[in-house]
């Protein structure tokens, strides 16, 4: 990691991020450090790398059958992240999983989405089994998306920046994204 | 219909997204008022603007960005008790500032000219979002009868941030459409804790501004 570059984005990109106290110097720090991979671009995982890229994770991969290079064109938001790259599955100090997983939405229930964090040695996965049960109540109202894929990146942002944060985590799932 | 959308921050800009998402501007004029330029600490998380747009002004950058953009208008201008004035001819205000002056200023004048408004605050990883709606719910003065006092902008990080922007813009469709369920109440979220709930507001009595007017 380049020491001299990252004092910069924080003394000026990130000023009023690392005000927060929960986050510091320290918490963005390992954000930086950390690498992102988005399992599927879709609505929600889009929002959610917008968030990380402007929260300062420095490298994003994504892993979609689809052709999303297109869209990245389109959209080009990514300011100050080093690499978005398509890669397969690959050994990284942190890893992120953000997707269709339909082996967790089986486990969902109405109303409760779970956040999963699993880890070995070397990975985390993260998974978030309430997509499948938030699409069947509202197929088309994308800025409900855009508000959930909020606090998902929360999630990963409190996991990261706190090591002791449980690893499973159930949340109540907010009556107003369901109006 | 005219809305108005107070401050082109991380609130503003993600309300400003959100109604166009929703399509409240097919029938309905929407113009935002700003008086702030483009700083570093802003580019990383406010949507509409880039390392190149650096120094610029807000409005500026953001008429051209939106120049196809039908009914959409923007003014550079800092609000005070003079020019409050201008705000007579709207009928919705989502009010996305960071500081309590303005809140008073707009809120005062909402009060005293039955305008209804939707004000969003956040701070860290909580945010709150209300709607004042004339004659019938708590102003912003109910719970916040004194200015603070003036303080270092807070922490602010992205989702936050977001989150509350696309509330707004939510509970202004949906009070456009007859159907806010926020009428009454404060919507309080804190992702740290991951809370969510409503809160019941009822007029102060003692109010220094609806009671009295």
């Amino acid at each position: 990691m380049n020491i001299n570059k990252n004092t910069f984005l924080i003394d000026k990109f990130y000023s009023r991020q690392i005000k927060i106290p929960e986050i510091g110097e320290t918490g963005q720090i390992k954000i930086m450090s950390s690498a992102l991979l988005v399992n599927t671009y879709d609505t929600i995982s889009k929002d959610v790398i917008f968030l990380c890229a402007s929260i300062g994770f420095r490298t994003i991969f994504l892993r979609d059958p689809d052709d999303y290079r297109e869209n990245l064109k389109i959209r080009n938001p990514f300011l100050n992240v080093e690499k978005i790259e398509d890669l397969d599955f690959a050994k990284f100090e942190r890893l992120y999983i953000i997707g269709n997983n339909k082996r967790t939405s089986f486990f969902s229930n109405k109303g409760v989405f779970h956040v999963n964090f699993k880890k070995d040695d070397t990975t985390t996965v993260v998974s978030f089994s309430k997509y499948f049960e938030f699409w069947k109540y509202d197929t088309k109202n994308t800025v409900d998306k855009r508000m959930l894929a909020c606090i998902l990146t929360s999630e990963i942002v409190k996991h990261i920046v706190d090591d002791e944060f449980e690893k499973v985590v159930e949340i109540e799932f907010p009556e107003v994204f369901l109006q | 219909m005219r809305m108005a959308i107070i401050g082109a921050g991380g609130l503003g800009l993600s309300a400003l997204k959100g109604l166009l998402e929703l399509k409240v501007n097919l029938s309905n004029e929407i113009v935002i008022f700003d008086f702030d330029r483009v700083e570093e600490s802003n580019i990383h998380r406010q949507i509409f603007y880039t390392i190149n747009d650096l120094g610029k002004s807000k409005i500026q950058v953001l008429k051209e960005r939106f120049s196809s953009v039908e009914n959409l208008r923007f003014f550079e201008m800092k609000l005070n008790d003079e020019n409050v004035e201008n705000l007579k001819c709207f009928n919705l205000i989502l009010l996305c500032v960071d500081n309590a002056e303005t809140r008073f200023i707009v809120n005062d004048f909402c009060v005293k000219n039955k305008i209804p408004f939707i004000e969003a605050g956040v701070e860290g990883f909580i945010g709150t979002v209300f709607i004042y709606v004339p004659e019938e719910t708590a102003c912003y003065r109910c719970f916040h009868p004194v200015k603070p006092l003036k303080k270092e902008k807070p922490g602010i990080i992205t989702f936050t941030n977001v989150l509350a922007g696309f509330y707004q813009a939510k509970e202004a469709f949906n009070f456009l459409n007859g159907k806010s369920k926020l009428i009454g109440k404060l919507f309080h979220f804190d992702l740290k804790s991951n809370i969510f709930e409503y809160i019941k507001l009822s007029k102060n009595p003692k109010c220094p501004v609806c009671s009295v007017s």
